[in-house]
């Protein structure tokens, strides 16, 4: 135990003082670690929540009772074109409450479809979906339903 | 020197003591944060109530009549069901006694409390023939065995509208409180319409109940 005994050792007393800030910083990091963790967690969930109403969208406006659709996936051109003006019967149809959404037809073959349902805002989430789109009797093309849902008081 | 000199020894205690302090609060805090913070307790109620809320948006998307029975996994826990919200509530929180979970339904199913809504498809059927049916061979009305006309269906729609409306504001003030011991009844019924042409038309009622004892 002889270099405790040194009589030389001037700086014996603050080694206790580096030893102090790391645990600080120990604790700094720690909380900035959880807090980070914390708030993406309740992002990803926010987020999550969103997708499945997207996804609850999508699939129940495909559905064979959809007021778009002639049979599951089948979107017929003429029934969209009437809902193009007649929006409120989409909603009466689908509207979970809270959310907000507007449809749209993305396809190689097919470019006259408007949206239906106004422009987004704020954070918003897309979903798509192939679906067949009949715009005449005989004529089939394929294209993507596009959702995109937001949350109405944001 | 210095450790051997009586002059110094306050200063070394107290920055010694300073040392200790600081880390009994960090043990303490991650201590408190992983052993009594009660987010674990609210993830499970925040879970429990999507897992509800996407149990009656996913049995509203099938297209054919189906049920199914929810069994309510948190014993601990007060859950309230309206048209709009399920709510659920728990008492065993360390820092706040009462925790708070709620998850908003992507679709407004009609609820059966005792006084208004139907308990299954069943129960509708035989309630709308009670409404709708003019002469009594059949006890039951709007199933695919006995469909209604297709001139009937805005009759009807308004008539399930007005019912979702009224159960929607009796339910918002008092909302259903479930008993986690006894499950939840789902059903997705339809109501038939008869074409012309013999084709069958529909639209689908969403039924939550309580499964009685």
């Amino acid at each position: 135990m002889k270099f405790i005994g040194d009589r030389k050792g001037v700086a014996e007393e603050f080694t206790s003082l580096p030893a102090l800030i790391i645990v600080m910083i120990g604790f700094a990091l720690f909380f900035a670690m959880f807090a980070n963790v914390y708030m993406a967690h309740n992002e990803k969930l926010k987020t999550a929540e969103l997708a499945e109403a997207a996804h609850y969208i999508a699939l129940k406006l495909t559905k064979a009772e959809s007021p778009l659709t002639d049979a599951p996936l089948l979107i017929n051109k003429e029934k969209w074109e009437y809902m193009v003006k007649h929006e409120e019967n989409i909603r009466k149809y689908c509207k979970p409450s809270s959310y907000n959404y507007s449809i749209k037809i993305s396809s190689p073959f097919v470019s006259d479809f408007k949206m239906i349902g106004e422009k987004a805002k704020g954070d918003r989430m897309s979903v798509s979906m192939k679906v067949a789109i009949k715009l005449a009797e005989g004529d089939v093309k394929y294209g993507k339903l596009i959702v995109t849902v937001w949350r109405e008081n944001e | 020197m210095l450790r051997l000199n009586n002059d110094g020894i306050i200063s070394w205690l107290l920055s010694q003591l300073a040392l200790l302090l600081a880390a009994a609060i960090l043990i303490a805090s991650i201590a408190s944060i992983t052993f009594y913070n009660d987010w674990q307790k609210e993830a499970e109620a925040k879970r429990l109530a999507l897992n509800l809320a996407s149990e009656i948006a996913s049995m509203d998307l099938k297209t054919y009549p189906n049920s199914t029975l929810y069994w309510i996994d948190l014993k601990k826990a007060s859950i309230y069901l309206s048209t709009e919200y399920v709510r659920v509530i728990r008492y065993d929180g360390n820092i706040h006694k009462k925790l708070f979970a709620t998850a908003t339904l992507l679709v407004k199913p009609f609820i059966y409390n005792g006084s208004v809504g139907w308990r299954n498809g069943d129960d509708l059927y035989s309630s709308l023939c009670q409404k709708f049916c003019k002469n009594g061979d059949s006890s039951k009305m709007g199933d695919a065995e006995n469909p209604f006309s297709y001139d009937e269906k805005p009759e009807v729609e308004n008539y399930i509208a007005s019912e979702l409306n009224r159960i929607s504001k009796e339910l918002a003030i008092r909302p259903l409180r479930i008993d986690p011991n006894r499950p939840l009844y789902i059903e997705k019924a339809y109501i038939y319409f008869k074409k012309d042409d013999g084709t069958l038309d529909r639209i689908g009622v969403l039924i939550v109940s309580q499964v009685e004892t």
